[in-house]
């Protein structure tokens, strides 16, 4: 079964999914009808069944591929996904937490954190709290940095600190 | 000790950040750059009211540079100059405005927070876009009308001998279907103007409507890809001075201050009036008191020298009416949008 | 020559000076951090320039423009995230220079190709502004939809070698751009009630999440960051001899930006795409583009400053802008209450002179700071990425929030991110989508208006000259790969039995 469930081929089901999906959307839409044009619908419709068409191209080539035996192995994946994962998770709760905390909190915390998590593991335990100290000051400064540039200087709006309004 | 030390200080120092982030950012963040934020000195005859206190945000529901933004920000800024008050203006650009008028709709109605508005907060709702219209919020004041203008591209017209609107009427009439007007996207204003226009003139028009707005069809039209077009008229004067536009009819009840040789619709007889009408709206709700407020400010800033100037180089109109004259306006151009866009 | 004398005075007095250089240089700030772009420089500088002198005022911003566009080639070559929509292209070429330790050169390359390829188009600024303004004329809907049909077509050529995958992915860049709110109907589609996407996927948050967020989780997952190449000592810049041979490259990349800048409605992106697309298939070596080659670096960097100059043409000319810097710089005009337009010329030459001449210097300016800041810029690289990455993340929040103020907006970064991700896990190339988000809204929409004029016949495509010279083109283009292929094929079979 593994080798059946090749990049490509997850790929094509998804995109053959989401097509399908898509088309659905496309009968939504209330079109208003145009005497001359092309109605709202027709460039999704198109599109739609133009991914339909190569999605399942794709898949049919991959699985071909697959029941020829001429895939190639193609050793380890250089992703390690979980970190991105983790990355992401972060992100999500930068953006999540902004408009509750506002900008300088978030940004603190965040550059904290990814500073911490990414930083080499040569250049001290990261249990040693100088040096989880070192990477807070850095994230301060930074933010300190960032605010001073664009709110003051560039007088861009971003969101404050807004908890007990 | 001394990570201690590190700790708090760096604590101290975001929490210091956080407060003086919250505070500074209503005073530096100003539409014009005046840092004041000292509370109205308005000469109302209500001291009761102690209002603004604090900044008032305009938001802007459409992109930063266009001709609705630009012209928001004019009257805040005489707004400010007049009062004393901070005006923070900020863009949420989408959808014609919807994004905006939704946007609005999340705020509190205490008065602290407004929206400069087009007639699309009547053809959204007709259009069944969004579900809310002009009736969900409460309209301050009026400000701007820009003027529906019908041009036509001067080649063409000279070839077939049309130099009035009445030529032009006849011709479409002994030429149906022939004759195409580029205008914006359905739904746009000038497009259901040009719709409504042409069913009072009797003319079978094509209407072709262009997702690049009006700047494109007016465009369009002085190269020659249509025949005509309909634009607000300072759009289609900036084609008709170089010449390759002649510019027909205007669609207001009285020719334009800065195009005087313009006739309007009227005048020959068709009775079509098309603008798009720029108001203030804050969210259903304010106090009775704090929109009057609003009001009176905003109505001085319209009747001053300076947006008559601004608006007459435009060649718009300096609308200065109150949030009920606002309201009519708005109820009148609903009858006829609902019509033609249902 | 009176005007001439009196323009440069104005343009060279001390005041006027220090705000050119100001604007130059904020312009280079703002183009290379990503997520703030020129675009946005402009219209924060606007209310400033209201208290100034119209011809001061207005260079400022000239110059705020020049210096963004090139700004942006800065973080593409160093971090692979374009930092203005126009520099998507140059991160193809430059980011592999900058990996291989030669970012300095990379920089050098972009700062002199751009200031060609804006001296390229201010020349033609200059001299033919009223000749070239009329090719702005001769562009209706159908010409537009047959340059979009062109540019489509030779998506097939960014795939990076998969013809299928890029076509999907440029298919999937064109249905996003069908998001919101139709723009020729005005009908909401795949809205499902939300109504910040009314006004479709908001551009420039989708860009640096596919561009920028994407990079930051490819670089976490592969952890590829730890690795730091060292930059170059010494001899950063390229050699004057490197420079001579790309000569040709950078003109003929220049005018072409400058004639995509000249229409209204295309800009940086769709010029650096279709000059980089140029290069590469007249090029004797094609496999190296994408390697880090400094052919494509060039005709990318000189063809998106090039639709600098050629924007300011229909702006000045017709009142028309030529892209989204040119349309706020118009409303700046206004606030001045003069209007550009045929009787700009007339009614202020003073003004257009010194405009002309604000250009030419704000490009000269540029290419001394470039020239100047390339060590100091590659430097950036020396920095941990450990530090710089998430610097980088938050900057691209900032970018993504300050469109419109929306924190929606920057969780469209953060999905977009993940989005770019996962095509790169399945080897989907994320070039071809970007293009066509850019180029669908030219297509779909002219298409359309087209027809309406054409009372739904599809051979106006072939009946109006230019539109048909395109359209066949990009038919070409789309059918000769498969052509060559089943040629190939024929010949093998022939060759074999």
């Amino acid at each position: 079964m593994k080798k059946w469930l090749t990049k490509d081929t997850c790929s094509g089901i998804v995109l053959l999914a989401f097509s399908v999906w898509w088309l659905w959307g496309a009968n939504q839409i209330n079109v208003r009808e145009m005497d001359n044009g092309l109605a709202a619908d027709y460039m999704p419709k198109l599109l739609g069944y133009v991914l339909l068409v190569l999605s399942a191209i794709l898949l049919a080539t991959s699985l071909l591929k697959t029941y020829r035996g001429c895939h190639v192995e193609e050793g380890k994946s250089p992703y390690r996904h979980w970190k991105a994962f983790g990355l992401l998770a972060g992100l999500a709760l930068y953006c999540l937490f902004m408009d509750k905390l506002g900008f300088v909190i978030c940004t603190v915390l965040f550059l904290f954190g990814t500073m911490s998590a990414l930083c080499d593991p040569k250049e001290g335990n990261k249990k040693d709290i100088k040096f989880l100290a070192k990477y807070l000051i850095i994230a301060a400064i930074l933010t300190a940095v960032i605010y001073a540039i664009f709110v003051v200087a560039f007088k861009i709006t971003l969101p404050e600190f807004s908890l007990m309004s | 000790m001394k990570k201690f030390i590190a700790l708090t200080l760096a604590m101290l120092m975001v929490l210091s950040l956080a407060a003086c982030g919250s505070k500074s950012n209503a005073e530096t963040s100003s539409s014009t750059g005046t840092s004041s934020s000292a509370p109205a000195t308005s000469a109302t005859e209500t001291p009761k009211t102690d209002f603004p206190t604090k900044a008032i945000t305009v938001i802007i529901p459409y992109d930063a540079g266009g001709g609705s933004d630009l012209m928001t920000r004019k009257v805040c800024s005489i707004v400010e100059q007049q009062t004393g008050w901070t005006l923070t203006c900020t863009n949420v650009p989408g959808g014609s405005g919807a994004t905006g008028y939704v946007e609005l709709l999340s705020r509190k109605a205490d008065g602290y927070t407004v929206l400069g508005c087009t007639s699309t907060i009547v053809t959204l709702k007709a259009m069944g876009t969004i579900d809310y219209n002009y009736a969900d919020y409460d309209v301050i004041a009026g400000y701007n009308q820009e003027i529906c203008t019908l041009g036509v591209n001067a080649d063409w017209a000279n070839a077939n001998g049309i130099d009035t609107l009445q030529d032009f009427i006849d011709y479409s009439k002994a030429h149906p279907g022939e004759v195409n007007i580029a205008s914006t996207a359905v739904g746009g204003i000038w497009n259901v103007d040009t719709v409504y226009a042409a069913s009072v003139v009797g003319c079978d028009w094509t209407i072709v409507p262009n997702g690049g707005g009006a700047t494109q069809a007016v465009v369009d039209c002085a190269g020659g890809s249509v025949q005509a077009c309909t634009a607000g008229a300072l759009e289609i004067w900036n084609q008709a001075s170089s010449g390759a536009i002649k510019m027909l009819a205007v669609m207001s009840d009285e020719r334009i201050e800065a195009y005087p040789d313009v006739p309007t619709f009227k005048e020959n007889g068709y009775d079509a009036v098309g603008t798009t009408t720029r108001s203030y709206l804050a969210p259903k709700g304010v106090p009775a008191d704090v929109l009057a407020i609003l009001e009176e400010a905003f109505m001085a800033a319209v009747a001053s020298d300076d947006f008559k100037k601004y608006c007459a180089a435009q060649g718009s109109v300096a609308w200065n009416t109150s949030g009920a004259e606002a309201l009519a306006q708005y109820e009148s151009e609903e009858e006829i949008f609902a019509k033609i866009l249902s | 020559m009176d005007l001439f004398a009196n323009a440069l005075m104005s343009v060279l007095s001390p005041s006027s000076f220090f705000l050119l250089i100001g604007g130059v240089g904020l312009g280079i700030i703002f183009g290379a951090i990503p997520g703030l772009t020129a675009t946005m420089a402009v219209a924060l500088l606007v209310p400033f320039t209201y208290s100034m002198a119209p011809a001061q005022g207005i260079v400022a911003l000239v110059g705020v423009y020049v210096g963004g566009i090139y700004g942006g080639s800065i973080s593409a070559c160093l971090v692979n995230i374009p930092g203005t929509p126009a520099s998507m292209l140059t991160t193809i070429d430059g980011y592999p220079m900058g990996q291989r330790g030669e970012a300095g050169k990379a920089i050098g390359y972009a700062t002199v190709s751009s200031f060609v390829g804006g001296i390229v188009s201010g020349i033609i600024l200059i001299v033919f502004a009223g000749q070239v303004a009329k090719i702005a004329y001769k562009f209706g809907p159908a010409e537009y939809f047959s340059i979009a049909f062109f540019g489509l077509s030779l998506i097939c050529a960014v795939s990076g070698g998969n013809l299928l995958k890029g076509l999907i992915s440029a298919i999937i860049g064109l249905m996003i751009k069908c998001v919101g709110m139709d723009p020729v109907t005005s009908v909401s589609r795949y809205v499902f009630g939300y109504t910040s996407l009314l006004g479709g996927f908001t551009f420039i948050p989708v860009m640096i999440g596919l561009f920028g967020m994407r990079e930051f989780l490819i670089q976490v997952s592969t952890g590829r960051y730890r690795f730091q190449v060292e930059q170059r000592v010494g001899k950063i810049l390229p050699s004057l001899k490197e420079l001579l041979h790309e000569k040709w490259i950078m003109l003929r990349s220049g005018l072409i930006g400058t004639f995509i800048g000249i229409l209204p409605g295309a800009g940086g992106p769709i010029a650096a795409f279709l000059s980089y697309e140029c290069t590469r298939r007249l090029s004797k070596h094609p496999e190296t583009f994408g390697k880090g080659e400094p052919d494509g670096l060039c005709s990318s960097e000189a063809a998106n400053n090039g639709v600098t100059g050629g924007a300011i043409i229909p702006m000045l000319t017709l009142g028309v802008p030529g892209d989204s810097v040119t349309a706020i710089m118009l409303g700046a005009f206004m606030v001045h209450n003069i209007t550009p337009g045929p009787n700009l010329f007339t009614n202020s030459p003073d003004l257009i002179y010194a405009i002309y001449l604000g250009f030419i210097i704000a490009n000269v300016l540029m290419l001394i700071y470039g020239l100047f800041g390339a060590k100091v810029f590659a430097k950036i690289l020396n920095v941990p990425m450990g530090i710089l990455l998430p610097c980088v993340a938050v900057l691209t929040v900032i970018g993504g929030y300050s469109i419109r103020n929306s924190l929606f907006d920057v969780r469209l970064v953060v999905l977009f991110g993940l989005l770019g991700y996962v095509m790169s896990c399945f080897d989907f190339p994320i070039v071809p989508m970007v293009l066509g988000l850019v180029l669908g809204q030219l297509c779909e929409a002219n298409l359309r208006s087209a027809l309406v004029i054409s009372k739904g016949s599809w051979w106006i495509f072939f009946e109006h000259p230019i539109a048909c010279v395109f359209t066949v083109l990009g038919l070409i283009m789309l059918i000769s790969p498969l052509i060559a292929k089943i040629l190939v094929k024929a010949v093998d079979r022939k060759k074999n039995s």
